[in-house]
């Protein structure tokens, strides 16, 4: 949210949109929606989406339904609910979930999943995008609504009272799909730990190092 | 979620502190190509809605019609049967006025 410009009147603006043919307040508009829909579109993106065409699919479909919007919430949280779940729907489109080996890991993926196991912090910026890229590919085998609410959860430190608001799904549902996502990528981990072979270790770091 | 003894909390955390990459600008082409789709699915809503009106008025008219044919027909079966009991009263009164001038004969 904190992407979107505060002093930009979004009322204003789409009271001229709905008034009829202003192109110049649609323009604006899609200039102050898209750091916001881009931002949800780069969390759940599937594997061969191409960014910018989900962030175009949601902004045509947020102009095209605008006539539904009531009013009743602030536009961006009408837009978000419509980003995340154009992007679940995207998700849920993708036919097979990979699932990975030790072998796939790149080495900064491998140093972040030992660094993890030794319960060391992720010293600089670099071991936390592995980090990243690693939960990213744990992320990719998971069912997609299962990959939303750890994205959500975990990865932007959302409450689960924002998770229902943009899911539409219950607390208690929020919280045991949360609950499953997390068991399924701890026994994901621990198939890649088991894959990893001892002696491998010392020379990844002497690699990575 | 404890991290203290969980790998899967640790590296969560690691991740969740992972710097954001540059967010993806729209192209011009793009922006024109969604103002394009809204101009026009604003025009078939515009058409939508007329069609509808449209369908409305003619929904309404032919329902007052039907409504008129029915009162026209329930008024002319009304006094069909009218005309039926007049006639069938009058016919009786002949035929007493009939009986009582053939009594009244010498």
């Amino acid at each position: 949210m904190s992407d979107l410009d505060p002093d930009f009147d979004w009322q204003g603006c789409l009271e001229r949109i709905r008034r009829g043919s202003d192109e110049d307040a649609a323009r604006e508009m899609i200039i102050w929606l898209q750091p916001l829909v881009a931002r949800i579109v780069r969390s759940h993106l599937p594997r061969r989406a191409a960014e910018e065409d989900l962030i175009q699919m949601i902004l045509i479909k947020v102009f095209q339904n605008l006539h539904q919007y009531s009013g009743r919430v602030p536009l961006t949280h009408w837009v978000s609910r419509v980003a995340v779940n154009t992007c679940l729907k995207a998700l849920r489109a993708e036919k097979s979930r990979p699932e990975w080996r030790w072998a796939d890991l790149t080495d900064p993926e491998r140093n972040a999943l030992e660094r993890a196991e030794s319960a060391t912090e992720a010293a600089d910026a670099a071991e936390a995008t592995g980090s990243r890229e690693l939960v990213t590919r744990l992320l990719e085998a998971l069912p997609p609504a299962d990959r939303l609410v750890v994205q959500l959860l975990h990865l932007e430190e959302r409450s689960i009272e924002e998770i229902k608001t943009l899911t539409g799904w219950t607390y208690a549902g929020v919280k045991v799909r949360a609950f499953r996502a997390r068991q399924r990528m701890k026994k994901a981990l621990k198939q890649l730990e088991k894959e990893e072979l001892p002696w491998t270790r010392p020379m990844i770091r002497s690699l990575v190092c | 979620m404890d991290s203290s003894d969980d790998p899967l909390a640790r590296l969560l955390k690691h991740a969740a502190a992972a710097p954001a990459k540059d967010l993806t600008a729209l192209s011009p082409q793009s922006e024109a190509d969604i103002v394009r789709a809204w101009r026009s699915t604003g025009s078939l809503h515009l058409r939508r809605e007329f069609a509808f009106d449209a369908l409305l008025v003619r929904g309404a008219a032919l329902a007052l019609t039907l409504m008129l044919v029915v009162l026209g027909l329930n008024l002319t079966g009304l006094a069909d049967s009218q005309t039926q009991t007049y006639a069938a009263e009058s016919e009786f009164l002949d035929l007493g006025e009939s009986s009582t001038l053939l009594a009244l004969q010498p």
